[in-house]
């Protein structure tokens, strides 16, 4: 069973939408999400998405009628002009022990809000509710690698073998100095419930 | 002076609420719920900020427990899930509002304002908010 991306285009824009005015809100500024892909892969493909980049990701897994993970990640320089920004801190220098678990705490933050309000926008659209859990923060030196996790994720709910939805955006604020990637990575069990 | 409690794992929004706050009341915060609860049986508040994901003890789970306690204090959920049935069940838990994340700083005052209108509170200028 394929998805449909029109429908699926047209429920992630009202999710955009409402990431605009989250993160609009936190940063006082007007955020822009360009859309990059929304497409099916095959979950052994899902490196191929991915570039060799050293980033910050915050992940979010979330369950129930919807079963996925979703996405955030920054360059390292986009991460801490991000941080800066918001917590009014030189983190320039951020090799200290409680600067990266500023870092952390801030990203997480931001990832949360991002995440829960495209998600939340889809699932209300849809009548449909999903459970997140608590998000991760984490710094890779390669972001190539970070998909195999995600993998192992697939995996472990035990949909290897079904395609998954994959959707990236550019996410932008204006007058900040930074810009991130929002990916969203979708089991098709979902498209199925939807179908029931 | 006002004390408020705020509920969250996030030192983001524990600095955005000092920083709304400033001088109007006191601030307290929790990284959870179970660390709310060992605040709440020692004081009291008059207001209380709840996130609803965090580790330990999340924010359905304290609304169930100040409920079986008998805490009245009013409580307002403060998350960034806005899933209608999310927003419903933190309601039906007893929950006095539910709010947006990020929130602005009018509409923080604003229930700050209503809940300890009664208390004779007296809320004066604007804060620097976000």
């Amino acid at each position: 069973m394929a998805f449909d991306l029109s429908h699926w285009s047209e429920l992630l824009s009202t999710g955009i939408q409402s990431v605009n005015q989250s993160l609009g809100t936190l940063f006082q500024s007007t955020v822009d999400c360009q859309i990059l892909h929304l497409k099916e892969v095959q979950p052994g493909l899902l490196e191929d998405q991915f570039d060799s980049s050293d980033c910050w990701v915050i992940s979010q897994e979330f369950i129930g009628d919807l079963h996925g993970e979703a996405l955030l990640y920054f360059a390292d320089k986009d991460a801490l002009s991000l941080v800066s920004a918001l917590y009014y801190k030189d983190l320039s220098e951020p090799n200290e022990e409680h600067e990266h678990s500023t870092m952390k705490s801030v990203l997480a933050e931001v990832g949360n809000i991002a995440i829960n309000s495209l998600l939340g926008a889809v699932c209300n659209e849809m009548e449909q509710h999903i459970t997140f859990r608590i998000p991760h923060t984490d710094h890779t030196k390669d972001l190539k690698l970070y998909s195999h996790r995600l993998l192992r994720d697939v995996r472990r709910r035990q949909l290897e073998h079904q395609e998954i939805l994959f959707f990236s955006t550019l996410l932008t604020v204006k007058d900040h100095d930074f810009r991130g990637t929002f990916v969203l990575v979708l089991d098709q069990k979902f498209e199925q419930t939807l179908q029931t | 002076m006002g004390k408020i409690l705020v509920i969250d794992d996030s030192i983001l929004l524990h600095r955005t609420m000092h920083s709304i706050f400033n001088e109007l009341c006191e601030v307290k915060t929790a990284r959870n719920g179970l660390e709310a609860l060992q605040l709440l049986s020692v004081e009291e508040f008059d207001l209380i900020f709840c996130d609803l994901l965090m580790p330990v003890l999340n924010g359905y789970e304290f609304l169930e427990r100040i409920r079986e306690k008998e805490i009245t204090t009013p409580v307002v959920v403060l998350s960034a899930d806005i899933q209608k049935q999310s927003v419903q069940k933190c309601l039906d838990l007893g929950a006095a509002s539910f709010l947006r994340k990020p929130p602005n700083t009018e509409q923080i005052l604003d229930l700050y304002r209503h809940h300890t209108r009664n208390k004779g509170e007296k809320v004066e200028g604007k804060p620097n908010g976000f």
